[in-house]
C-alpha cells in the first residue's frame, strides 16, 4: 500500500517539497544577514539587558521592515497544505469513481484509508517540523528585537503550534473530502473551516487556557506599564485610588479629569472626552491631576514564562482535533455505501 | 457451493427502491448474465456483492461468505466496475504495480503478457487509452488476481461492436480453464447470447425471471393464432402462462411459458429466440395497458 500511496500523491508531494525549498532558499539567503545585523549592531545585546533601545531598533527596523510584513504570509501555509494535500486525499477517488476500483482489491477500506491518512499525515510533520524550526530560527532577530512573541500572530508562527495546525489542517481537508466526495466543494469548506477554527481558537479561545494574572502599575500613571515585558496584555484599564474604572482600554479620559481636578479647563469645544483637548492642556498640569487621583493601570495578562505552557496546550488541542477528523474520515470511508 | 445465492434481497436509496425481494441462487462455474434497462438495479446488486454497499434487507452470499468481509474474501472475487474506473495518470505498468501491491496473489507476468497480446500499450497513462482499451486493461487486472468470482457491470456499454467481439473473446480466453464463475451485467442481450449459459432478467428493482438459459428457451413458445381466442383468454392447454400477447389486425401472437404439449389447431408454436424472451419478459410491467400499446413484431422462430 505504501508505494501505492506514494505513486499516487508523488506528484502533489514533488510540488509541496518545491515550494518548500523555494521559501527555504528564501529564508536560508536572508535570515544570517538579518541576524548577522541583529549582533553586529549591538541590538541584541541591548535587547538582552531589557533596556529601550530606541535609535538601534529604528535602524534594524527601517532595513527589515518589509519582512516583518511577510510574518502573516506564513501564518496561511498551513491551510495550503490542508487544501492541496488534505482535501483532495479521499474526494478524488469518490469524484472520479476510482474507489471502486481500489476497495475491490484485496485491502481492506480500513487499511485503505489507515495507509492513505498515516502517509499524508507523517508528510505533513516532517514539512511542518522543517518549516516550524526555520522559521523560529529566522524570525528571532524580528521578535526578539520587540519581545513580543506571545502576542496572537507572532505566537502562532513560532515553537510547536505550526506542526499542529499543519496536521490540523490536512485532517481537516481529508475529513470534508470524505464527507462531501468532491474536490473542489472540500477544497472551500477546508480553506473557510481552517480560517474560523484559527480565528476563533486565537481570539476566542486562547486567552483562558490558564486564569490569566493581574497587576496594577507601580508607579505614577503613566511611567511605567502594569504588566511585565513581553507579557501578552489581555485588558488594561486606568484605575482610580479605590480601584474603580475610571478610563476602560487605558489612558486617560479628560472630561474625568477636568471634572475632579479644577485647575484642568474642559477639554475642547465641549465634545465630551475629546482627544483634541490634549495639545491644550499643560503636560504638567495633568500629571499632577493624575497624581493627586492617584490613577494607575490595570492590566490582566499573560506573563511570558507561560509562553511554552501555552505552546504546548494549543498543540495538545489541534492534534486531538485532528485525531477526530481523522477518525471521522475513516469511519465515514468504512461506511460509505452510495 | 452457490457463487452467489440470494434472499429476500432489497436495497432503498433515500425512498425509492432499487432492488427488491430477490431471490435467486447461481452455482459455480456458470457464467451469467443479469439483464435489464438502465435502473433495473443491476449496478446496485453486483455492488452489493463485492461490498461496495450494503443491503437495505434481505441477504446475498458471495462464495458461502458476506460480500467483502474481509481481505481474503475480497481477494477471491474480481470486479470491474461501470465505465471502468482506473486512475487517469497511472500508465499501464502503474496499474499492474498497483494490482500487485493491493492483491494478496497478483500474476503480474500473466497481466502483462495478455495485454500486450492484445496491443494494449503499457507505458501510456490510462486517460490516453481508448474506450476498449481501457476495459481491457481492466478486464486483465480484474482476471490477473485470479478470483474464484468475476463480477463485470456493463463491460460492453462503452465499447464499439468491435470492440465487444474483442472483450468478449479475451473474457472467454480468460476464464477458459480454471473454475471461474462470471457474472455480467448488460442493458442488452444480443453479445451476451454465445457466451452466457445462464441468465437472470431484472426490471424496476425486481427479478423477472432466473434460469439456465438452455431451460428458459425450452420452456417458452411462441403461438400464433386468431385474435378473438386470445382476446377472451380462454386457458389454452399446455400453457403455463402467457408472457406478453401482440396483437396484429386479427392475429394475436404470444410468448408463453408451457408445461405440456400444445395441441390446439388454432395455435401455430414456434421456438423462442433470447431476445425475444428478454423482451417479453422486460414487457411484461408495461403490458396490459389497453389496445393502444406499441405493438412490437415478434419474429417467431423456426416452426415445431
Amino acid at each position: 500500500m505504501t508505494w501505492v500511496v506514494w505513486r499516487q500523491h508523488r506528484q502533489q508531494a514533488i510540488v509541496a517539497a518545491a515550494a518548500f525549498g523555494a521559501i527555504a532558499l528564501f529564508l536560508g539567503i536572508t535570515g544570517p544577514a538579518m541576524s548577522h545585523t541583529f549582533h553586529v549592531s549591538g541590538l541584541a545585546a541591548c535587547v538582552a539587558q531589557h533596556v529601550d533601545c530606541g535609535p538601534l531598533l529604528d535602524s534594524f527596523d527601517v532595513k527589515y521592515n518589509a519582512y516583518q510584513f511577510l510574518v502573516p504570509l506564513f501564518l496561511i501555509l498551513p491551510a495550503l497544505v490542508g487544501i492541496f494535500w488534505g482535501a483532495p486525499l479521499i474526494a478524488r477517488e469518490f469524484e472520479q469513481g476510482t474507489f471502486r476500483f481500489a476497495w475491490t482489491q484485496s485491502v481492506s477500506r480500513r487499511r485503505w484509508a489507515t495507509t492513505k491518512i498515516a502517509a499524508i499525515a507523517a508528510g505533513t510533520i516532517v514539512l511542518g517540523v522543517a518549516a516550524a524550526t526555520m522559521l523560529t530560527w529566522w524570525s528571532a532577530p524580528l521578535v526578539l528585537s520587540h519581545t513580543d512573541k506571545f502576542v496572537p500572530g507572532i505566537f502562532d508562527l513560532l515553537g510547536i503550534v505550526p506542526i499542529a495546525y499543519a496536521l490540523f489542517a490536512v485532517a481537516l481537508g481529508i475529513a470534508f473530502g470524505a464527507l462531501l466526495g468532491r474536490v473542489l466543494p472540500a477544497m472551500g469548506a477546508t480553506a473557510a473551516g481552517f480560517v474560523v477554527v484559527r480565528f476563533f481558537m486565537t481570539i476566542v479561545v486562547r486567552k483562558h487556557y490558564l486564569s490569566p494574572m493581574r497587576a496594577v502599575s507601580s508607579g505614577p500613571f503613566g511611567f511605567n506599564d502594569a504588566a511585565p515585558r513581553g507579557a501578552w496584555v489581555l485588558t488594561q484599564n486606568t484605575i482610580d485610588k479605590a480601584g474603580s474604572i475610571v478610563s476602560p482600554g487605558g489612558g486617560l479620559d479628560f472630561q474625568y479629569l477636568s471634572s475632579h481636578c479644577p485647575g484642568l479647563p474642559a477639554p475642547g469645544s465641549g465634545a465630551p472626552g475629546s482627544a483634541r483637548a490634549v495639545p491644550v492642556l499643560g503636560k504638567d498640569l495633568v500629571f499632577q491631576c493624575t497624581a493627586k487621583l492617584g490613577l494607575r493601570t490595570s492590566s490582566t495578562f499573560q506573563p511570558l514564562n507561560r509562553f511554552w505552557t501555552f505552546q504546548w496546550m494549543e498543540f495538545a488541542i489541534y492534534v486531538v482535533l485532528a485525531a477526530a477528523l481523522l477518525g471521522f474520515a475513516i469511519w465515514r470511508v468504512r461506511s460509505w455505501s452510495r | 457451493m452457490n457463487a452467489l445465492e440470494a434472499s429476500a434481497l432489497s436495497k432503498k436509496y433515500r425512498n425509492q427502491w432499487a432492488l427488491q425481494d430477490c431471490s435467486f441462487s447461481l452455482s459455480a462455474g456458470r457464467i451469467a448474465a443479469f439483464v435489464g434497462p438502465n435502473g433495473a438495479g443491476k449496478t446496485t446488486l453486483l455492488h452489493i456483492a463485492v461490498g461496495l454497499l450494503h443491503a437495505t434487507s434481505g441477504s446475498l452470499h458471495v462464495l458461502g461468505g458476506e460480500p467483502a468481509a474481509d481481505e481474503e474474501m475480497l481477494s477471491r472475487v474480481g470486479f470491474v466496475a461501470q465505465d471502468t474506473p482506473l486512475y487517469r495518470n497511472f500508465t499501464g505498468e502503474d496499474l499492474i504495480a498497483f494490482a500487485a501491491h493491493t492483491n494478496r496473489t497478483f500474476d503480474t507476468d500473466f497481466t502483462r503478457d495478455r495485454l500486450r497480446s492484445l496491443d494494449v500499450p503499457l507505458d501510456r497513462k490510462a486517460s490516453t487509452l481508448s474506450g476498449g482499451q481501457r476495459a481491457q486493461v481492466a478486464l486483465a487486472l480484474a482476471l490477473g488476481k485470479r478470483p474464484e468470482l468475476l463480477l463485470l457491470d456493463e463491460p460492453l456499454a462503452s465499447l464499439d461492436p468491435l470492440a465487444r467481439r474483442e472483450f468478449l473473446g479475451a473474457l472467454m480466453e480468460g476464464v477458459a480453464e480454471g473454475e471461474v464463475t462470471v457474472v455480467l451485467s448488460s442493458h442488452l442481450i444480443t453479445d451476451l447470447e454465445r457466451v452466457c449459459d445462464h441468465l437472470l432478467i431484472l426490471s424496476n428493482g425486481r427479478l423477472q425471471l432466473a434460469g439456465d438459459i438452455e431451460d428458459l428457451v425450452d420452456d417458452h413458445r411462441v403461438l400464433v393464432g386468431p385474435r378473438s381466442t386470445g382476446a377472451k383468454r380462454r386457458a389454452i392447454a399446455g400453457v403455463e402462462s402467457v408472457v406478453e400477447e401482440t396483437v396484429i389486425g386479427r392475429q394475436a401472437t404470444l410468448v408463453v411459458r408451457v408445461d405440456g404439449p400444445i395441441v390446439d389447431p388454432k395455435w401455430e408454436e414456434y421456438e423462442v429466440s433470447l431476445e425475444d424472451l428478454v423482451l417479453a419478459y422486460l414487457g411484461r410491467k408495461q403490458h396490459g395497458a389497453g389496445a393502444d400499446e406499441p405493438v412490437r413484431a415478434i419474429s417467431a422462430g423456426r416452426a415445431l
